[in-house]
């Protein structure tokens, strides 16, 4: 299914050609990609690590390790002694470093040039045609160490569209992508405008709307009424091979007899996704904004089959539903405030929850989330995880291995380990230590982040003015509203000089 | 066990879960509103497991059962039901008719809407919106409950609509096509009724079509609109239907009565008319008193004019009606709205019933909320007065047998007695007296309630009675009291003794030594209190003397000579602040500047002046340092700042001590070392020694005070060398690290040139100076008739109107008495007798009250003063006047002894000191029942 685009000529398109462009001209490790350590790995290409301490988060820390990635993938781990690195394969030898698998962020809808639409429910629409690959917010992930995002539609929602994972290098989608459909976002707090009742009511019925569009088929086909195939083919749809034919639908809840009669290429293009899920073929990010919205999430997850592939992704304040939670069993993603504060509404006294203690005690699967990409990114929350008690196993599981799982991405990210993608990071100390750096990135057996070139680092740490930059007297303002524009502007002005000097 | 099991039937109807805690909740009147009942008198509820067990008046409470008991005067009633709240959401669907939105999908079970708690609502119900001709499903909740308790009535209580103008703006209804293309376009708003009455009832009848089959309307009302209201309406939900005019009331009634649905009105009282009607239908009405808030509604007589007769009209041509809470007001005033509606003339019971069972049965929620009966949830709330009495408010709010909320602990307390004595003399009957925070704040026959105050009625209230000279706090002690002697020092929270005083009705005593030779002072007090500070009314309330003397012609010459010296004492301080009135500092710079050109002149000044202070102080002077004498040995406490040098390379150092006798302790910084080096060490007179660990080495220090400066030498252990020379000043006198405060002398304050000085205090006289201003007591004992006489004349001289105490023969000459004395205090034994006078008695209260002379009864005992009210009752009962012998024991006893503005009487702003009756003060059969002193009741 590939639906128009809601944004054919966006300027997001317009900005990945000019920035194609301006590559071109020398500028490059001032976009998106801060320090171009080494050109975009291709297939075949065998990349080592050799690093003091390598943390699998699959078994004990390996002192003295060796990573080997072939074709993007990790062939091999162990010690010095026993792997052998191919002799063809480049060798980052960083002997006082740890490596570390990279964070994984369950949920995200950063990364997009807006992160809501407008419409209530909308399960057609694709992340991808949103995503800005070279959005601040990818370059700052991997200056933080995290290589796996799954960027959801915000929660301004009712039925949100499908989001995917991404990994945060690349100038198109096409490189940045991971995996193209993680499921679609679900919100049961109200959107502006709506009340908790009429968000309950539409989530509602957008499966109702769905049954009965279904039944309305199913009748038509039984009467020889022939007008959806008229429109379909009118729409130019496809309706060849298994489209042209029928399939009994599956649903765990409900389903529709007779569907069987309908050719899938004949269901409306809008309708299909919920069917889809229905069907049990899609994940569910359920975003819910109080602890009350927790029994509609579960409720509607539960009446219409897809409560096994549900996450939900929670405010803090969900906290007070944790037993619900553990009772139905699904994994949760918490908010980045991991304080709930609440006052006492006899007395006025505040009241402090430390949100991922409930959860644990509840035995409810959990993941934790980074408010934004620097300030609170992952590592800094599992490190206050760690100050309130947790174990670093658990505190760092809920930042790799449990996000993965959650992304149908178990084995493959937030681990280093045979098969998995060769995304490796060297810390230059413990990850968790307020003192250690992200040193360097590799990204699928590439290195893609080398602090030591990183110019905004230096620039902010060290004052070291970029080259071919110049510093403005007045940042111009620039014209579009979008989030990352205005951290760009200096770079772009510059690089135009550059430009038309060139010319 | 087994015998008493046939006794306690009503608990075998509803026995409790095994392991579920029973909790028997006890007060006074209980309305249960079920049939009627009310238990007067007091009555207990036995919950368990939630629910309510059994309710009664003589129910048997089972062994392990908590007892809560809010004591006879609190009144317990059913947890109020709410027919309408604002906890609904103003958003409404954009169908006009949405019967899929439910209003329980706003409902948050985490958190307890304790605005509604605190007016006592415990059940509401949530409309899903307002403003749409169906707007959805309305549901019954309660207010609060922890995790166990099922808060959910009803998640589907009616069909919400209105037909009323709010409902008749519904927009347009808009699809929009996803996604817009050349071929779809965007659609166009699709109009929806109603935007008239008519076009109301249309609307109805569209939707019931609807839900027959009628398929060309689901366009129009939404594909699942048929099969939503179609299962509400199979189910029978009643519709709950807004109309605020005659017009819309008679559409809803006719459309409904022929449609043969259930309906609900959901008005205002402008169905009056109506009412007739309303009742042959068989519907019920939720409505609010019909009150406007002060805005502006027109002015003509059509205009709709508040009226409060609504509900008492609506219920007398028989039909049920809920009130709600009116429009300008909160849910939790629904006591409030239904006191409106007892007011347009609805009876108490029925104005009861309409805010509890009646709008749980119109809810569908009687079978568990609404009033009280075993079986039922147990929600209560808890009052301190009358259910419908607006004075009274909430003391605790009770949800599933759990509190909730209770009322913060108030220090209010409100007395509603039938008669009260105020003290002066006055009575009000009935009367009420509020104390908060420890004083009385309001006296009159009907006084604000604070919410969550303690109401107590009863029959009949007083001030504390003071007792005019007792010894309670003594322990026995027969020393006399020296004038120098702190009285402070004797208070101390109340003891048993104290207590047993208090209940007995001696709020305060003026406490006297039993020695009362010479001159004593004596401290009004209140030995019941608890706290320290309030305790005290005023030390030295009074100044004890005696006139007589057993050489007679010696009688009266200690006390002259004593107001003579206070006459001399008074003059001073006259004379003082008149000076200190005229100073100012800029009067005293010119007269120093005058002076300074007659330098001698000064001098003789300063002279004068230090002789003056030599007189008023000889200690001081003796401490004056004379000059070139060392002074004396003073501890080095503080920090000391200077300089070391070592091989002629002077570094700044620091040094910060304390002395503890004679011990120090302390920290040193020096540039070149490192590290703050702690140092002990010892003072002996100027000799300073000290020593510490630092990071070259143990470092010892030897200085020499003077004055301000410490000199001497310091070495560091195994450094070869000279020794270095260290020179310090003090800097502070403040040892910073140590926040303990230090026994130090005060720093005098810097004496002004030409400032006037304080003659200073003195104890012995300074109670009788404060007796001539008339803000304190001297109390003479004095006997017969020629000097009685003569001492008030002498105190007439000063301006003093003496408390005369026994003053046996005062009755002679009690015309020439009356307004030259503060009162008399006669001999305990109210009735004199003699042979003299064969039967016929005196009493020495009656007599002198009678013509005019203050008189107060006094103790001179310790716990004897309990007996005081008998006294004051034996001298009534020899023809005292009842109202004599009442001001006698307050308020004339206060005022002999200046302290009138603190106790004696019930006035605001008064100390609350009030004693609680069962009958009119003074009757022999009259006991104190409860005792309250500083607010507090004391047991």
């Amino acid at each position: 299914m590939d639906p128009q685009r809601p944004y054919p000529n966006s300027p997001m398109i317009e900005r990945i050609l000019r920035v194609g462009t301006l590559c071109a001209l020398s500028a490059a490790t001032l976009f998106g990609a801060p320090a171009l350590g080494a050109t975009p790995a291709t297939l075949g290409d065998k990349y080592a690590v050799k690093a003091g301490k390598v943390i699998t988060m699959t078994g004990d820390p390996i002192l003295n390790g060796v990573i080997v990635i072939e074709g993007g993938r990790i062939t091999a781990v162990g010690t010095v002694d026993e792997v052998k690195i191919p002799w063809d394969a480049e060798v980052l030898d960083v002997p006082d470093m740890v490596a570390f698998p990279g964070f994984v962020e369950a949920h995200s809808s950063k990364g997009m040039d807006r992160p809501n639409e407008t419409i209530d429910t909308v399960p057609f629409l694709n992340i991808r045609d949103s995503i800005d690959p070279v959005g601040f917010y990818f370059e700052d992930s991997l200056r933080w160490g995290v290589t796996t995002i799954n960027v959801q539609q915000g929660n301004q929602c009712v039925i949100g569209g499908v989001g995917m994972v991404v990994k945060p290098f690349g100038m198109t989608v096409e490189e940045l992508l991971v995996r193209p459909n993680s499921g679609l976002k679900i919100s049961a707090a109200p959107k502006s405008g709506k009340s908790r009742a009429t968000q309950a009511q539409a989530l509602r019925n957008a499966f109702g709307d769905l049954r009965l569009h279904l039944e309305t088929l199913v009748r038509e086909k039984r009467d020889g009424d022939d007008r959806a195939r008229r429109e379909a083919l009118y729409q130019g749809r496809d309706l060849s091979g298994e489209r042209g034919k029928g399939r009994a639908m599956t649903g765990a809840a409900w389903t529709v007899e007779g569907l069987e009669l309908v050719p899938r290429g004949e269901i409306d293009e809008k309708q299909e996704p919920l069917l889809d899920l229905v069907e049990g073929n899609t994940s569910v990010w359920f975003y819910c904004g109080a602890a009350m919205d927790v029994r509609l999430a579960l409720e509607v997850a539960e009446e219409n089959g897809f409560l096994q592939r549900t996450t939900l992704v929670l405010d803090d304040s969900c906290w007070k539903a944790a037993d619900l939670i553990a009772e139905a069993g699904v994994p949760v993603v918490l908010d980045a405030k991991l304080m709930h504060v609440e006052r006492d509404p006899v007395t006025g006294d505040e009241i402090e929850t430390f949100v991922p203690g409930v959860f644990q005690e509840a035995g409810v699967t959990f993941a934790l989330a980074s408010n934004n990409s620097t300030t609170e990114s992952l590592w800094y929350q599992a490190a206050v995880c760690v100050s309130h008690g947790m174990t670093r196993e658990e505190a760092l599981a809920a930042t790799t291995t449990v996000p993965a799982g959650m992304l149908g991405l178990a084995g493959q990210v937030g681990e280093l380990s045979v098969g998995a993608h060769g995304n490796v990071l060297l810390f230059s100390g413990d990850p968790l230590s307020v003192t250690s750096f992200v040193e360097y990135v590799v990204l699928d057996g590439s290195l893609v982040y080398d602090r030591s070139k990183d110019v905004r680092t230096r620039y902010l740490l060290e004052g070291v003015q970029p080259e071919n930059t110049q510093v403005l007297e007045e940042p111009p303002v620039d014209e579009v509203d979008e989030q990352d524009e205005d951290d760009d502007g200096d770079d772009d002005d510059a690089a135009d000089d550059d430009g038309e000097d060139d010319k | 066990m087994f015998l008493s099991l046939p006794l306690a039937v009503p608990l075998a109807l509803a026995l409790p879960a095994a392991g579920d805690p029973v909790v028997a909740v006890q007060a006074g009147p209980i309305h249960l509103v079920q049939d009627g009942r009310v238990i007067e008198g007091g009555g207990t509820l036995l919950i368990s497991g939630g629910k309510i067990l059994a309710v009664g008046a003589d129910v048997s409470i089972p062994a392990g059962a908590v007892v809560v008991d809010y004591g006879p005067e609190a009144v317990i009633i059913p947890g109020l039901v709410a027919a309408d709240s604002r906890y609904a959401s103003s958003i409404a669907a954009g169908r006009t008719a949405s019967p899929s939105l439910r209003a329980i999908d706003q409902f948050d079970p985490y958190s307890n809407l304790y605005s509604a708690l605190t007016g006592g609502v415990t059940s509401v119900y949530l409309a899903p919106a307002r403003g749409r001709l169906v707007a959805g499903q309305g549901a019954v909740v309660k207010t609060g409950g922890g995790p166990q308790v099922d808060r959910v009535l009803t998640d589907s209580a009616a069909i919400h609509g209105s037909i009323a103008a709010e409902a008749r703006r519904t927009p347009g209804y808009w699809v929009p096509p996803v996604p817009a293309t050349v071929d779809v376009g965007l659609g166009v708003e699709q109009p929806q009724l109603p935007r008239t009455t008519m076009g109301a009832v249309v609307a109805l009848e569209e939707l019931l079509a609807l839900i027959a089959g009628d398929d060309e309307l689901a366009e129009l009302y939404g594909p699942q609109t048929a099969a939503d209201l179609g299962r509400l309406v199979d189910e029978g939900r009643p519709w709950r239907m807004g109309a605020a005019s005659e017009e819309e009331v008679r559409a809803l009634l006719e459309f409904f009565a022929e449609a043969k649905l259930p309906l609900v009105l959901d008005t205002r009282v402008s169905s009056v008319e109506l009412a007739e009607d309303i009742a042959r239908a068989g519907v019920p009405v939720i409505a609010a008193p019909h009150v406007r808030g002060t805005t502006d509604f027109g002015k003509t007589p059509d205009s709709d004019w508040p009226r409060l007769d609504g509900v008492s009209i609506l219920v007398a041509a028989g039909v049920r009606v809920a009130v709600v809470p009116a429009r300008i007001h909160r849910t939790a005033d629904l006591r409030f709205a239904s006191a409106l509606a007892q007011r347009g003339g609805l009876d108490a019971a029925q104005a009861l019933r309409s805010i509890t069972l009646t709008p749980a049965e119109i809810l569908g929620v009687a079978d568990r909320v609404g009033s009280l009966a075993a079986g039922k949830d147990a929600d209560l709330v808890v009052l301190n007065g009358a259910p419908l009495d607006m004075t009274a408010s909430v003391l605790a709010t009770w949800v599933g047998g759990e509190v909730l909320w209770k009322a913060h602990e108030a220090a209010a307390t409100v007395i509603e007695v039938l008669e009260l004595h105020l003290g002066d003399g006055h009575v009000l009957r009935p009367g009420q007296v509020l104390m908060e925070g420890g004083r009385i704040t309001e006296v009159g026959a009907r006084v604000a309630h604070p919410p969550g105050a303690t109401v107590v009625r009863g029959s009949a209230a007083m001030p504390g009675m003071i007792d005019a000279l007792g010894h309670l706090g003594l322990e026995g002690s027969r020393k006399a009291f020296s004038s120098r002697f702190d009285l402070k020092r004797l208070l101390e929270p109340g003891d048993y003794a104290d207590r047993r005083v208090a209940r007995g009705g001696v709020t305060t005593v003026n406490l006297g030594s039993r020695d009362s030779s010479g001159n004593s002072p004596t401290m009004a007090y209140k030995p019941a209190g608890s706290e320290v500070e309030r305790m005290l009314i005023e030390a030295p309330a009074a100044m004890r003397m005696t006139w007589t003397s057993s050489i007679r012609s010696e009688a009266g010459d200690a006390v002259r000579s004593t107001l003579k010296k206070a006459a001399e004492y008074k003059q001073k301080w006259e004379e003082y602040e008149k000076a200190i009135a005229e100073w100012t500092p800029e009067a005293a710079k010119e007269k120093d500047e005058k002076s300074e050109e007659g330098e001698e002149g000064e001098e003789g000044d300063e002279e004068k002046e230090g002789k003056d202070e030599e007189k008023q102080d000889n200690k001081k002077k003796k401490k004056k340092k004379k000059k070139g004498e060392k002074e004396p040995a003073r501890p080095v406490t503080g920090e000391w700042t200077g300089t070391v040098t070592h091989d002629e390379d002077p570094s700044p150092m620091r040094l910060r001590l304390r002395e503890r006798e004679l011990t120090l302790e302390g920290t040193l910084r020096v540039e070149g070392l490192h590290d703050l080096v702690s140092l002990t060490g010892g003072r002996d007179e100027y000799a300073v020694t000290l020593s510490g660990l630092s990071s070259l080495g143990w470092l010892e220090l030897t200085l020499e005070r003077d004055d301000q400066k410490l000199t001497g030498k310091g070495r560091i252990q195994g450094v070869e060398g000279p020794e270095a020379v260290i020179e310090l000043t003090r800097s502070s006198e403040d040892y910073p690290v140590a926040q303990r405060p230090e026994r130090r002398k005060q720093k005098p304050a810097p004496k002004i040139k030409g400032k006037p000085k304080p003659p200073g205090i003195n104890p012995e006289l300074e109670p009788i100076r404060r007796a001539m201003a008339g803000t304190a007591a001297v109390i003479v004992s004095v006997s017969r008739e020629d000097e009685i006489l003569e001492c008030v004349l002498e105190f007439e001289k000063y301006g003093i109107q003496p408390v005369l105490f026994g003053a046996e023969n005062a009755y002679k000459v009690a015309d020439r008495l009356r307004g030259r004395v503060a009162g008399v205090l006669p001999a305990l034994q109210a009735v004199a007798t003699s042979a003299r006078t064969g039967t016929r008695e005196r009493n020495r209260y009656a007599e002198l009250a009678k013509v005019g002379i203050p008189v107060a009864f006094h103790s001179s005992a310790e716990e004897g003063a309990v007996e005081l009210a008998t006294s004051a009752a034996y001298a009534v009962s020899h023809g005292m006047s009842p109202q004599g012998a009442l001001r006698a024991l307050t308020l004339d006893a206060a005022r002999m002894l200046a302290i009138d503005d603190r106790v004696g009487s019930l006035r605001a702003g008064l100390d609350a000191d009030l004693l609680l009756l069962d009958g009119s003060p003074l009757q022999v059969s009259t006991s104190v029942l409860r005792v309250w002193v500083n607010g507090k009741e004391i047991r």
